[in-house]
């Protein structure tokens, strides 16, 4: 039994040896190293890159990124309960709305943030039928900064936040709700002093499910927020392409990694396990 | 505890696409009594349960608690409340938390006296701050009883409360849900399967099969004088020789005919069986029927004998199938 | 409350869905201004005449092909081990690739390759393309084929082996036919992941190899074209309906 088990792993523990533990160790050694004359690395060892996280000049990216990601995981949350709430009410077209959500979800993340630069700029629809309206007489400029960029987190990640929310509810014990309304609660009390609190691990689950990626995004900046909005995701992608700066790109990449890691040691021991 | 009536079903009818789960019930429950709602499963008890609890609603028919109309009222207008046969006690809450739920919404100003109370009077006092987790079985139920208890409700509902416990635990429970009937008076109104226990809790008893009710009345009038066939084999075993049915403990066994006037067969003892208190012989009929008898313990024939049963006229049931 | 939340739940699915419609409905405008003009579909024959977007819709179809194979065998084969016996060291892998940020993934697979070039007479192309992505597709396909192993019955396998069967033969004949259907969502789903990678192919793909979201990445940063809404439209639909597939195999 043992001998086709480890036949069954191998191919993929060999690959996750080699696509996920090396590069990452790799580039935990390349935080601590020097810049190279041509680009890429080479001794002496140096604890600099780190030093630099600290620098102002990038304390504006950390905070900015952080703020977004949070206020993106808060909206998500906030947007997407109600509607996870209405999924599992629903009954028998249970599977209906829920491939409703799904199906955005899963195609294409690009092509739903273009449209959302198709819609937000200054020729763009919203700001067409506004001023054919009459309402404005200038476009509103929309695109091109924090909050295209919130607009696109949030529209981008509101599904990934709806199917976990989805799930804990779909555990909730009916008998549970019927017995808070047999003993005289309303609906929306049943909602507050049961539903919520015993839901509570999976909003978790949920938050940290958004969160993480929205920390760590980079088109959605690059295509919503023009230059003005560099968050940590573009700083990565820059110093390893046209600032060649690697070391210090490492060392970014290694606090959002540490970032990432806590944030799922800290979801693991509530939410149900997926693998 | 006067005669009056506090639940009364009229005529009520529940459909579900396919099938019509309770057909044309129609009940009165007196305040202060222990009334079962016995059934195999799948005869519609627990429909009817929700139906007076406010999950369901009729089809059909009215549902009146205390003269007042209540079918098309929300589970949480109801003065009435459901002890769960998984007892549904919140996870989250301590058990403090879980009794005074309720509370909350019903205005009342002695909250903290009210569940001391309860709790004592299901021998929980010292437990408040447990959460669910921390409690055995029985422990639950007593929580889940306390909890609906303590909002004095007109009718207290009970889904099969004792189906979850070990059999050890069930005959003690089931004794000291008697007794807290009893204590404080609230109509229960009790759904099971289990004859037994209808039997022994019960002031009155409703026989349901497959959504209607076969029979209603003390548990004696069941027993003793059954109105067909299914009322008097669900509530113990039956023998049917010739379109008569006997009951196994009315019927008496010797070697020599009955001088008397009773009536019997002749036939030869196929196999006996010990049952500590008492024994079982299953009887081979000259017709070909197998007739079980008790005896007390003691009584000793053996496999192969020739033996005549007999009993009295006046123990015969006749009745339709 | 449920009206409450039936209205709002459509307003959210509008909100959802209206973006993608409104490019669709564009995509047919004569026009390349906002302004309607008439239904054209142009826009359609300009992106089957632009050479550079074929080409690379072609890498990313073979690119999605070959690592969609890959990563289904590869996944499926070690959510079957890992329901036989968990392993925390591969089931925390796992979890690592599906919580790392892209950004990371890309770069850090970018200084594997060039650090390993040194060594290999190598250059980054479709080789490594497809090599990140197997990596990255892998998760998923465990994560949905170790589902369906949750609902598997394992003494069906049990009996097989009681009548002869050996243990490969056992997941061949019994397991994997159950798996089937699982099986086939997770390789739709590795495959739109694979079409519509963009930050990590990027970093990883040399100069040689363009995806479609490259060159869409490149056109749509220079602005809005009425060509990308064809585009658009045409790959939401065609992914739209692999995703719709997937999920009717999924709920088998």
């Amino acid at each position: 039994m043992t001998r086709l088990r480890t036949f069954f792993l191998a191919p993929s523990a060999v690959l996750m040896l080699i696509t996920i533990a090396a590069p990452l160790a790799i580039i935990c050694v390349y935080s601590v190293l020097s810049r190279g004359a041509y680009g890429g690395v080479e001794l002496p060892w140096t604890p600099e890159n780190y030093r630099r996280l600290i620098d102002p000049l990038f304390g504006g990216i950390f905070i900015r990124s952080f703020a977004l990601a949070g206020i993106a995981t808060l909206l998500c949350i906030l947007l997407g309960f109600p509607l996870a709430l209405f999924i599992a009410q629903s009954g028998t077209r249970k599977n209906l709305y829920l491939t409703l959500v799904i199906l955005p979800f899963w195609t294409s993340f690009l092509i739903r943030l273009y449209a959302w630069m198709f819609l937000l700029r200054d020729t763009g629809l919203i700001n067409t039928v506004l001023q054919s309206l009459g309402f404005i007489r200038e476009p509103l400029p929309m695109l091109y900064n924090n909050g295209a960029v919130l607009l696109g987190l949030v529209y981008g990640f509101l599904p990934f936040a709806v199917l976990p929310l989805y799930a804990t509810l779909e555990r909730l014990d009916q008998n549970l709700l019927d017995a808070a309304a047999d003993l005289g609660a309303r609906p929306v009390s049943v909602l507050i002093r049961i539903t919520l609190p015993l839901c509570a691990p999976g909003i978790g689950a949920a938050a940290i499910l958004v969160f993480v990626p929205c920390l760590g995004t980079y088109i959605t900046s690059d295509l919503l927020g023009g230059s003005k909005t560099i968050l940590i995701g573009n700083l990565v992608q820059n110093q390893f392409t046209t600032a060649r700066e690697w070391p210090f790109g490492a060392a970014v990449s290694i606090v959002l990694m540490i970032v990432a890691v806590l944030l799922l040691f800290a979801v693991r021991r509530h939410s149900e396990e997926l693998l | 505890m006067g005669m009056e009536v506090i639940l009364e079903l009229r005529d009520v009818s529940k459909e579900f696409s396919a099938h019509r789960a309770v057909n044309r019930v129609s009940l009165s429950i007196d305040r202060g009594s222990f009334f079962s709602l016995l059934g195999p499963s799948g005869c519609g008890k627990t429909t009817t349960l929700r139906l007076i609890a406010g999950f369901e609603a009729p089809t059909s028919g009215e549902v009146w608690l205390n003269g007042v109309r209540i079918d098309s009222l929300p589970p949480y207008r109801r003065n009435v409340n459901t002890v769960f046969q998984s007892y549904a006690l919140f996870p989250h809450l301590t058990v403090r938390g879980n009794v005074e739920f309720g509370l909350r919404h019903a205005a009342v100003t002695n909250a903290r006296e009210r569940v001391r109370q309860v709790l004592e009077q299901v021998q929980l006092s010292g437990k408040e701050d447990r959460k669910p987790s921390q409690l055995s079985g029985g422990e639950r139920q007593r929580v889940a009883l306390a909890r609906a208890l303590v909002l004095a409700p007109d009718v207290l509902l009970l889904d099969e409360p004792l189906s979850a416990l070990d059999p050890q635990l069930r005959k003690q429970v089931r004794a000291e849900l008697k007794d807290l009937q009893r204590r404080t008076g609230v109509t229960f109104l009790f759904v099971t399967h289990d004859q037994e226990e209808a039997m022994a809790l019960s002031d009155r008893i409703a026989i349901m099969n497959t959504g209607a009710i076969e029979q209603a009345g003390t548990p004696q009038e069941l027993y003793q004088q059954p109105r067909s066939r299914f009322v008097a084999s669900f509530l113990g075993a039956m023998n049917w020789v010739d379109g008569i049915g006997i009951r196994p403990e009315s019927a008496l066994l010797s070697r020599d005919p009955p001088s008397n006037g009773s009536n019997g067969r002749r036939g030869i003892v196929a196999h006996t069986t010990f049952l500590g208190s008492h024994q079982h012989f299953a009887i081979q009929l000259e017709g070909g029927e197998v007739f079980t008898v008790q005896t007390v313990a003691g009584i000793a024939f053996k496999p192969g004998e020739a033996v005549h049963v007999f009993w009295e006229p006046s123990d015969e049931l006749r009745l339709p199938s | 409350m449920k009206r409450g939340l039936a209205i709002y739940a459509v307003g959210v699915y509008a909100f959802l869905h209206l973006p993608l419609l409104i490019l669709a409905i564009f995509s047919v405008n004569a026009s390349r201004f906002t302004a309607w003009q008439g239904f054209s579909l142009h826009w359609y024959q300009a992106m089957f005449a632009d050479r550079d977007l074929l080409e690379a819709a072609g890498n990313s179809l073979a690119i999605a092909i070959v690592s969609t194979v890959l990563a289904t065998i590869i996944g499926t084969l070690a959510a079957y081990a890992l329901w036989k016996r968990s392993s925390t060291m591969l089931a925390g892998g796992l979890y690592l690739s599906l919580v790392t940020p892209e950004i990371v993934t890309g770069v850090s697979l970018l200084a594997l390759f060039q650090w390993a070039f040194r060594f290999l007479d190598l250059r980054l192309g479709m080789h490594t393309v497809i090599l990140a992505h197997v990596s990255f597709s892998i998760a998923y396909v465990v994560v949905v084929v170790l589902a369906r192993l949750r609902g598997f019955d394992p003494t069906l396998e049990e009996a097989a082996l009681d009548l002869g069967a050996t243990e490969f033969a056992a997941f061949r004949r019994v397991t994997l036919p159950f798996l089937a259907p699982a099986v086939a969502a997770a390789a739709m789903l590795a495959f739109t992941i694979s079409i519509d990678d963009y930050v990590i192919t990027s970093l990883v793909a040399g100069v040689d190899s363009q995806t479609l979201p490259m060159v869409f990445y490149a056109m749509a940063r220079r602005g809005v074209s009425p060509v990308l809404n064809a585009v658009s439209t045409t790959v939401v639909l065609l992914l739209g309906a692999l995703v719709l597939l997937s999920e009717r195999l999924r709920r088998t």
